[in-house]
């Protein structure tokens, strides 16, 4: 059985449903309308970036589903990407965020956490300044404030 | 050009943040408003003296400024406690900080600290209840009170009823212990009555470490008071309390650690204790002291899968454990019999890797088989992937009934075989990758059925091992293409004698016009022939292209009695030399080998060197 998706440019694609409900959101709404034909708007994602949401969600279709683990453990955070993903992942920053963004509101865990994790994997080891220039991020700091910041944080730059 | 949206999503930051380590949070947090205020609470998530280096250096290099600061610095920590998931006690400074607020959503805390309490405890009578210490706790805090890092340590415990791990290092246990009331090694009711209570106030805990002075007692509690439990480690004075464990005692306890000397009878009362135990590390144990023999009603089958220190033979034979999942156990020293080597594998039915130094003779000195041995017993199938035998007594007729049960050797070392028992394994043995064994008797067709009968094998080594060119050849192709290594003779090679070899050398020197006698046709004939069947072993050998090591010389054979004797020259690389052997000659079909890029070692052993200048040349190209 397959589900079309309706893209902000208006451009259908069509997908098997058990792709589609990768997305939480698209899994719920079909749900709620039960059997219909009738394409599923979605008119926060953009063509070029569904395309690419697709693609991941065919890669995964067999994926198991996410349990979250309850770990007790600060330093059991996965670092790793699985090689697929960072190939995948291999964009330009634009869509990377289109990306982050059509994952958050789709509702597709596994997809958010990956885009995070690259995201991550970024901003690691640059000082403030760098990640406001990466990222376009205003530095709205009064001097009063910075300077306190910078002294809280002067208790890290020891290592 | 603006931020990208997807930054501004509170959601996504947090997901960013949970990935950073602590110096990108903190640089994460200098960023912008927004940012500062999303990352902060992540820096203080977990806190360790360690960790936080700074907190203690800081106060080494600008004391003055720490004495301005640490009002800061607690104000800062204050502000995000709620934020605190995991807290290390192993400075003096952050105790100082971590006893002063009040922090309330702990998951992990660990107390480490030694050193005497700046204000003793004073003696309670009768039992202390919860209450009565909260109130003492309170009155601590009371304007004028004296600091007790006791009471408050306590406080914070109790403080934090979501814990799921609480560890107690060095001596922090005992310190923290006089609260209780405890004056001497002997609990009195009114420490175990505190400790009780404070317990049975942590229903969410996972993992307790009392790295010194928990009593015995405390163990027998433990599936009452804590129904999550799942890993304790503690030191204790006595084991005598392990005695009176009942069997299945408690059914959530997966990793146990105890640092006491203990017996290996009360090894089994443990284990019959825990039943679903998975590691049990005691690195004091004490062995097999006392004789317990267990009937067969008695003996228990256990899931445990790590065991250490590894347990010897004897102590492991007697503990009436059968260890259904333990997969290795350390290597043995000596073993009495070919019966308690299987002993050994019926009591680990999972184990994969064995390491034995010898196998003696039975005490009736007779090692062969008779009607009542154990060999039945229930073997058959045996896991074992790894298996090392450097000396044994053990019959061939046994060898080989041991070997046709463990069709999952993947690597086998083992003292002299005999044929049959090479057979058996090339037979039963597929997945065999590394083997390493001798042999008294020439056994040329059972080692070329290895190579048949084994296809994964990657390394086969030893002394005295050779192969006759007929079998070589004309047996059933070689199927193991993953073939690395490689020590084995090659034998019966067709070569010339010595006076044809000598008759040879005159015909080159010499510069004679007239045509070639009958008889040195018939030795370049032979020459000829030789080389063809050199050429076409050096071919079978070049097919295997992972071969880094090949090796298809001798060493003295001692299967090879009465050699012939040839002339002197042969002698100058050793005094064993073998004829028939191959030769090292880019005529003989050297080149072949050119294929196996990845060779690093070609041996020929004791063979007749024949190496000239063309040879030398070829192989500087070749591998220099």
């Amino acid at each position: 059985m397959t589900v079309i998706l309706v893209s902000s440019d208006n451009q259908d694609f069509k997908v098997d449903k058990e792709v589609a409900e990768r997305s939480i959101l698209i899994k719920n709404m079909l749900e709620d309308v039960g059997e219909s034909d009738s394409p599923i708007p979605l008119p926060n994602v953009t063509s070029a970036v569904l395309t690419k949401v697709i693609e991941y969600c065919e890669h995964h279709r067999n994926d198991p589903v996410q349990v979250p683990e309850e770990t007790d453990d600060p330093r059991k955070r996965s670092n790793d990407i699985e090689e697929w993903d960072m190939k995948f992942m291999q964009v330009d920053q634009e869509m990377l965020f289109e990306i982050i963004l059509a994952a958050n509101y789709l509702d597709i865990k596994p997809l958010l956490d990956v885009g995070c994790k690259t995201v991550a994997n970024i901003i690691k080891g640059k000082t403030p300044e760098e990640i406001r220039k990466a990222f376009n991020i205003v530095n709205d700091f009064t001097p009063e404030e910075e300077a306190q910041i910078k002294k809280e944080n002067e208790w890290a730059e020891d290592r | 050009m603006h931020s990208p949206p997807a930054l501004q999503l509170p959601e996504v930051l947090h997901l960013i943040a949970c990935q950073l380590d602590v110096s990108s949070r903190f640089s994460c947090r200098q960023v912008c408003r927004f940012w500062s205020a999303l990352f902060s609470p992540y820096v203080v998530e977990s806190i360790d003296g360690h960790q936080w280096p700074w907190l203690c250096k800081w106060r080494e290099r600008e004391p003055e400024r720490t004495k301005n600061d640490s009002a800061a610095r607690t104000a800062f920590i204050q502000e995000h406690k709620d934020h605190i998931r995991h807290l290390t006690l192993n400075n003096h400074w952050l105790q100082e900080i971590a006893l002063q607020i009040k922090i309330t959503r702990l998951t992990s805390l660990t107390i480490s600290f030694d050193g005497k309490l700046v204000d003793p405890p004073r003696p309670f009578n009768g039992l202390l209840e919860l209450e009565q210490v909260l109130h003492l706790a309170n009155w601590y805090y009371s304007p004028g009170a004296k600091s007790d890092r006791t009471r408050a340590c306590w406080q914070l415990i109790l403080n934090n009823p979501q814990l799921q791990s609480l560890r107690f290092m060095d001596n922090s246990y005992n310190n923290l212990y006089e609260l209780a009331g405890k004056k001497h090694t002997i609990p009195c009711p009114e420490a175990i009555s505190f400790l009780l209570d404070t317990l049975s106030r942590l229903p969410r805990l996972r993992h307790l470490m009392i790295a010194n002075g928990m009593d015995d007692w405390l163990l027998h509690l433990i599936p009452t008071l804590l129904p999550h439990i799942t890993s304790v480690e503690y030191k204790a004075a006595y084991s005598s309390g392990l005695d009176s464990l009942p069997p299945g005692h408690c059914a959530t306890l997966r990793h146990l650690t105890i640092h006491t000397h203990i017996l290996s009878h009360q090894v089994h009362t443990v284990l019959a204790a825990f039943p679903v135990l998975q590691t049990l590390s005691i690195p004091q144990f004490g062995g097999f002291r006392r004789h317990v023999i267990f009937t067969d009603d008695e003996i228990i089958d256990h899931p445990l899968l790590e065991l250490s220190p590894p347990l010897l033979g004897p102590s492991l034979l007697h503990l009436g454990v059968r260890f259904t999942n333990l997969k290795t156990v350390g290597g043995f020293r000596r073993l009495q019999d070919h019966g308690v080597l299987l002993s050994l594998l019926h009591v680990l039915p999972a184990l994969e890797q064995l390491d034995v130094l010898e196998i003696l003779e039975s005490p009736r000195g007779e090692n062969v088989p008779s009607p009542d041995d154990r060999d039945d017993r229930d073997i058959d199938n045996c896991p074992l992937r790894s298996l090392v035998i450097k000396k044994h007594a053990l019959h061939p007729s046994r060898m080989t009934r041991l070997f046709s049960r463990m069709p999952h050797l993947v690597k086998l070392e083992v003292r002299h075989i005999p044929p049959e028992v090479v057979a058996e394994i090339a037979r039963t043995c597929k997945r065999m990758e590394q083997l390493r064994f001798e042999v008294k008797q020439q056994c040329s067709k059972e080692i070329n059925q290895l190579f048949v009968g084994c296809p994964k094998l990657k390394s086969l080594r030893g002394h005295s091992l050779a192969i006759k060119i007929d079998d070589l050849l004309q047996g059933p192709n070689w199927t193991c293409f993953d073939l690395e290594s490689l020590q084995c003779g090659v034998m019966d090679v067709p070569r010339l004698s010595k006076d044809e070899e000598d008759l040879l050398e005159t015909m080159k020197t010499g510069s004679r016009q007239e045509p070639l006698k009958q008889e040195e046709q018939r030795i370049l004939k032979k020459q000829r022939e030789s080389w063809a069947v050199q050429g076409q072993i050096l071919e079978h050998f070049a097919r295997f292209k992972n071969l880094q090591h090949l090796d298809i010389g001798f060493l003295k054979l001692p299967h090879r009695q009465g050699d012939k004797r040839y002339g002197s020259r042969y002698y100058r690389i050793n005094n064993a030399l073998v004829p028939e052997s191959l030769e090292l000659s880019l005529a003989s079909g050297l080149a072949h080998l050119a294929s196996l890029h990845l060779l690093e070692t070609f041996g020929l052993g004791e063979t007749d060197y024949t190496v000239g200048e063309n040879e030398s040349r070829w192989m500087d190209e070749l591998w220099s």
